[in-house]
């Protein structure tokens, strides 16, 4: 049972860091941003070609990998969004072109890098033991690594000047405007924030347990799944629901099977969407609102 | 030649798909993503059937029976509680619940083995086994839904369903219930899926849960999107496209296992083309606003 909190506590930390970066993007531009999964693994790839194929330092190929997801993130909102955003289109077909752009990413990784799982270590990972409690390496990297960055965010939204204007502009766009805050910028800063959170996560995960290019789908549907179960405007809410959503996800792989995973976890965001919608989200869904 | 017939027939089982999806989406205006439930329901219960020696007719009318009863009045539900966003998040989160069950419910579905063996379809004591006796047949669904769908536009039901699409409480006012239309709509989705589900089954004569993905309610939906919806060329050059990219690829000699990933690629550029410069799709008369 020990064993079950604190693997869902490890994996809750690189759920909570995508569907913060999720949650950002979606609050702020109210794009409902898959493209993140293919965001997320992209870095990832980038990272392992720097660091094994063309072998420079640690610090260097991740110094490199983050500005090549700062550069990817600017370049899909410029092409992408931008041009969407004009048109003031229904949000569910900026949904399909996000789909789109995710193929994309996803698919040009699987033909340069082919479909196989890419691991960075192939060595069994040291494990602590405790009594009856199996700790391994990469789960500590998740605490220490992923835990600060969490709170780092949380500070930046919270209680900087940048990351109250982003809450202006996911407030009240009109308003943020009418004050001065140009949204353009705050839209790109918002997906490269984002993005950042995703790659981060993703890098972490990679030294787990590997990744392949179609892993990122399946993070971003759980990430999508806590924001909404936290509301889409509360970071907090965003961390206890991917803690939740983590613990609900180890128990079902425990009882049942990990096959059922997936399953459970959406019928938790069916159940959400339809009988809890006012606790919990933020965003108008009912046609009486409307 | 056979190759030629097998190309037909498939394009003949997605454009039937097609449509089922544009009764829901284009006019309906229900986004959603999963039309693959529909589809899978359909290819399973016909393929059981068939296999217990029911007769085709039989077991298509059964088989549309408890999909419009099942995942029809879920999806029902679902749109009568829910809008935009929230409703194409629910059919996912459906999509993937029904994945999860036929993956999982061995006894039934054999799980991830698949159904193996199914008969070809028998009428009137003559059985469609041969490629081109099985074009007949799926030639004479295809017309079926094309002639259906022809004079079904110009009904004065076809309208009230575009109307709840474009402004429900302007149908509520005119003393309609906007929720019986969703509800016509959703079940003529639901039977003519079911009906191309009945004859891919007996056409493949091995179906598995691979088949009905998420993937596949994705590539329904973009379809729909790039043929645009609201008359009968929409459909079929949507399916037309997607049916025809990878064999137009293969005569360019492009290699075997790039061949997916760059179809995939290809697919997705013309989406995002599509939504960028004609979103109403090709054909499309009607555009997704806000």
């Amino acid at each position: 049972m020990l064993q079950l909190i604190i693997n869902s506590f490890t994996s809750g930390i690189l759920i909570a860091m995508v569907a913060l970066g999720f949650g950002i993007i979606f609050s702020t531009t109210k794009i409902f941003h898959l493209a993140h999964g293919g965001i997320y693994v992209s870095g990832v790839y980038f990272f392992y070609w720097l660091f094994l194929v063309v072998g420079i330092g640690f610090v260097y190929s991740l110094i490199g990998a983050l500005l090549f997801t700062i550069i990817l993130a600017v370049f899909i909102e410029w092409l992408v969004y931008k041009p969407l955003l004009k048109r003031a289109t229904n949000p569910n077909i900026v949904l399909i072109s996000s789909l789109g752009v995710f193929i994309i990413l996803v698919n040009i990784l699987a033909l340069i890098a082919g479909n196989d799982i890419k691991i960075f270590s192939s060595t069994l990972a040291k494990s602590i033991v405790i009594s009856n409690v199996i700790i391994t390496k990469n789960q500590l990297n998740n605490v220490i690594v992923g835990l600060p960055i969490i709170i780092l965010f949380n500070y930046l939204i919270n209680r900087t000047e940048l990351g109250i204007k982003i809450k202006a502009v996911s407030n009240n766009l009109t308003l943020a405007r009418v004050v001065g805050i140009r949204l353009q910028n705050i839209r790109y800063l918002v997906f490269i924030l984002g993005s950042l959170m995703a790659v981060g996560a993703g890098l972490l995960k990679a030294f787990d347990t590997g990744i392949d290019p179609y892993s990122g789908l399946n993070i971003t549907f759980t990430a999508i799944v806590a924001t909404i179960l936290g509301g889409s405007n509360s970071l907090k809410g965003t961390i206890y629901a991917s803690f939740i959503l983590a613990f609900i996800q180890n128990i079902s792989e425990y009882f049942l099977s990990s096959q059922w995973r997936d399953p459970v976890t959406f019928f938790i965001l069916m159940v959400v969407l339809l009988w809890r919608t006012e606790g919990i989200l933020k965003y108008k869904i009912r046609l009486d609102e409307k | 030649m056979n190759y030629l017939i097998h190309i037909l027939i498939f394009l003949q089982i997605y454009i039937i798909l097609a449509f089922s999806l544009n009764i829901k989406t284009g006019y309906g205006g229900m986004f959603s993503l999963c039309q693959a439930v529909f589809y899978g329901t359909g290819a399973y219960v016909t393929a059981i059937l068939l296999l217990n020696g029911f007769n085709f007719i039989f077991a298509l009318v059964i088989a549309i029976l408890i999909n419009v009863l099942f995942n029809g009045i879920v999806v029902f539900y679902l749109a009568k509680r829910l809008r935009e966003l929230y409703f194409t998040l629910a059919t996912l989160a459906f999509q993937i619940i029904f994945y999860g069950i036929i993956y999982n419910w061995i006894k039934l579905t054999n799980g991830p083995y698949g159904i193996t063996g199914i008969p070809k379809p028998i009428i009137c004591n003559i059985e469609f086994s041969s490629p081109i006796s099985f074009l007949l047949i799926s030639t004479f669904f295809v017309l079926l839904t094309i002639i259906f769908f022809y004079f079904f536009h110009k009904t004065y039901l076809s309208k009230m369903i575009e109307a709840t699409r474009d402004d429900e409480i302007w149908v509520n006012s005119l003393g309609k219930n906007p929720n019986r239309y969703k509800f016509v709509s959703i079940a003529l989705s639901v039977i003519f899926a079911t009906i191309s589900g009945a004859l891919y089954a007996s056409y493949i004569s091995y179906i598995d849960p691979s088949s009905f993905t998420i993937n596949e309610s994705i590539l329904i939906l973009t379809m729909v999107l790039i043929g645009g919806s609201g008359n009968i060329y929409g459909p079929i050059t949507g399916a037309a496209i997607y049916i025809l990219l990878p064999e137009f690829l293969r005569f360019l000699n492009f290699p075997d296992h790039l061949a997916a990933n760059f179809q995939m690629i290809l697919y997705a550029l013309i989406l995002l083309l599509i939504i960028r410069f004609k979103p109403s799709g090709l054909f499309g008369k009607f555009e997704f606003k806000s």
